[in-house]
């Protein structure tokens, strides 16, 4: 369960996030949404206990977010950053395993271990690349084993503790792995675990959230069932697109389809058209 | 299907147990018993074992071997070796520590300047110092300490922001920090006198020419500690090389890791140049070179880097020793001299991947 009562977090003089307050219980997706710099990472990093918020309280899996609970939290909620920076040449094994530190006292035997690495690796479709450098792979493949690693942290957590924190878990990844990656923190959700999700894909937010929050200007611009967020009026208040909403030919869930460029009457960014002389 | 059923056995364990550490032991120990047996009087290897098993273990082997032999095996050579080993051992491991905790495989005592920082604070402590520095053998490497650790305060805190170490910044920082520290030696060098000049000459090029039990009783301790407790910090390390944030995720307390870090480097590099002077690339390309064998993982790199680190140190000592008899080169020209080629083939190697 993550609980965000009035956060306000301030870089400098600038409010990224202006209270805001959600609660995402344990069996839900809770997708964050908004356009480039609306807070979104930075309303991430600090439910992640990364950045310090002015005013608010956050709490995760019944833990307050500070340093002193710093190795409980680790030990039930994963985060995935938006990315990794890793040019030592760890195998992707190992690098799944570093997933595991935070449960390097918790006496869990050898074999116990490898088998969580290597379920890990098979969820997020990288068993067979578990003995390469890390380095050597690409943008995707990369993106991917750090996935399984973040899934190794909190594998064997009983399911309702189990929260996830992921930004942007799909940007490098194929169509594909992104339906893969997502339908995995779906079957996740399901057993009982809470994960909040940053998306740029908004069809993927309304395929499998449960709950969208769409953040404008650091501020809650409307939260709620995907079908009630993902409407014209909203998405181009918050995006500045004309976007019409379809029916999924499959699945009950709303369908975006972005339209021309809305005619420059609206106070958001609005592309201005080129000029050709 | 097929090939899925048939990979599923791979999760049992496929962590390769290094042959590399018995191996690197194994020849530290014969390179040890060769050096000592290295210089102007001989001593074979069968006499130097004959040697210690009598002294020590008053065991009788039979293969003979004359009282001079031992007493310069025991007041001469057996100290200067094990400074050797010590210093190495040292420096490598202080080297694969730095670059973890900078997450840069560039970072080195030398390069940062934290062996000149303690050297200038040992060069200070010898001119000003008088007979102070003698009251007691600890007083140099605690001294050394200090200079070390102001040298990599102030290479970190110029080079990092915002948890992001810039590594043009950090080498440069560490040139600015060499430069200035070659300077403060320069300017002791004017206050000192002949037998001060000798000595403070010996800090810029690095030797064990002076090894006695004193300095490899005085410098034991700092660096026996933080060899011991370098190792204990691996893990964390490793989640280190992920990033500074990805690290705090995983529940590693990164400002107390990298304060213990710090701190244990300092002491053993400190005592390493309080009692060699300023030896180069030992801590660059240890640690650069295992991370090809065995990966960078640093609960195989830093017991590896011990190992290694004493063994090169060992080896070169042996070629200072006996390269251009009767002269005792310092050993620093020698670590320079086999150490920059490699650096620079290794950085050749690397070109293609940015250091950024």
């Amino acid at each position: 369960m993550i609980d965000v009562n009035n956060l306000v977090v301030r870089r400098g003089r600038s409010t990224i996030v202006n209270d805001v307050s959600c609660r995402v219980a344990q069996g839900e997706i809770m997708t964050v949404v908004g356009s480039n710099g609306a807070g979104k990472s930075t309303f991430l990093r600090a439910i992640a206990g990364d950045l310090p918020f002015a005013s608010g309280t956050i709490e995760v899996a019944g833990l307050a977010v500070s340093d002193d609970n710093a190795l409980k939290l680790a030990r039930r909620r994963a985060i995935l950053s938006q990315s990794t920076a890793l040019s030592f040449g760890f195998r992707v094994f190992e690098v799944v395993q570093l997933g595991r530190l935070p449960h390097a006292s918790t006496g869990t035997s050898r074999t116990g271990e490898l088998r969580i690495i290597q379920e890990c690796l098979e969820v997020a479709g990288v068993s067979h690349l578990r003995d390469r450098s890390y380095p050597s792979l690409s943008g995707g493949e990369q993106q991917r084993v750090q996935i399984a690693r973040a899934l190794a942290q909190v594998w064997d957590v009983a399911a309702e503790d189990r929260v996830l924190l992921l930004d942007e878990p799909t940007s490098a990844l194929d169509m594909r792995h992104q339906q893969g990656t997502l339908a995995t923190l779906r079957r996740l959700a399901d057993e009982g675990s809470t994960v909040l999700v940053v998306l740029h894909d908004l069809n993927l937010a309304a395929r499998y959230a449960d709950k969208c929050l769409l953040l404008h200007n650091g501020m809650i611009e409307a939260i709620g069932r995907p079908a009630a967020v993902f409407t014209p009026n909203l998405l181009s208040r918050a995006f500045g697109v004309r976007t019409t909403i379809l029916e999924h030919p499959e699945f009950a869930c709303p369908l975006i389809v972005t339209l021309a460029p809305q005619k420059a009457n609206t106070d958001t960014c609005t592309p201005s058209p080129l000029k050709i002389p | 299907m097929q090939s899925r059923a048939l990979a599923l056995p791979s999760w049992r364990p496929t962590v390769r147990v290094s042959p590399l550490v018995p191996l690197l032991a194994t020849a530290l120990v014969v390179a040890c018993i060769t050096s000592v047996g290295q210089g102007q009087l001989a001593i074979s290897s069968k006499q130097v074992v004959a040697i210690v098993l009598s002294h020590l273990f008053s065991i009788d082997t039979g293969w003979h071997f004359d009282q001079v032999q031992a007493s310069v095996l025991f007041s001469i050579r057996l100290p200067r070796v094990l400074l050797a080993l010590m210093v190495g051992a040292a420096l490598s491991t202080s080297g694969a520590t730095l670059q973890g905790i900078f997450r840069n495989p560039l970072a080195d005592p030398t390069l940062l300047g934290v062996s000149s920082g303690a050297a200038l604070s040992v060069s200070i402590a010898m001119v000003l110092g008088g007979s102070l520095v003698l009251a007691s053998p600890f007083v140099l490497p605690s001294v050394a300490l200090i200079g070390g650790l102001s040298a990599t305060l102030i290479v970190w805190r110029v080079s990092t922001q915002g948890g992001k170490t810039s590594v043009l910044t950090m080498l440069l920082a560490g040139i600015a920090i060499n430069a200035l520290c070659g300077a403060g030696i320069g300017l002791c060098i004017y206050g000192a006198d002949d037998a001060e000049l000798r000595d403070l000459s010996f800090w810029m090029l690095g030797s064990l020419g002076g090894a006695t039990w004193q300095l490899v009783g005085a410098a034991s301790p700092f660096i026996v500690a933080a060899l011991v407790f370098l190792p204990r910090l691996a893990r964390d390390l490793d989640a280190m090389l992920l990033g500074e944030r990805e690290a705090r995720y995983l529940g590693v307390h990164v400002d107390r890791l990298r304060q213990k870090a710090v701190l244990l480097t300092a002491l053993a590099v400190g005592a390493a140049v309080s009692v060699s002077g300023i030896i180069g690339f030992v801590g660059l390309v240890v640690p650069h070179l295992l991370r090809l064998l065995i990966g960078p993982g640093h609960a195989r790199l830093l017991p590896a880097s011990m190992l290694l680190g004493g063994l090169a140190l060992v080896c070169a000592d042996m070629v200072a020793r006996t390269a251009l008899p009767p002269t005792d080169l310092p050993i620093g020209i020698i670590t320079a001299l086999i150490g920059s080629p490699i650096f620079l083939w290794l950085l050749v190697k690397n070109r293609s991947e940015s250091f950024e």
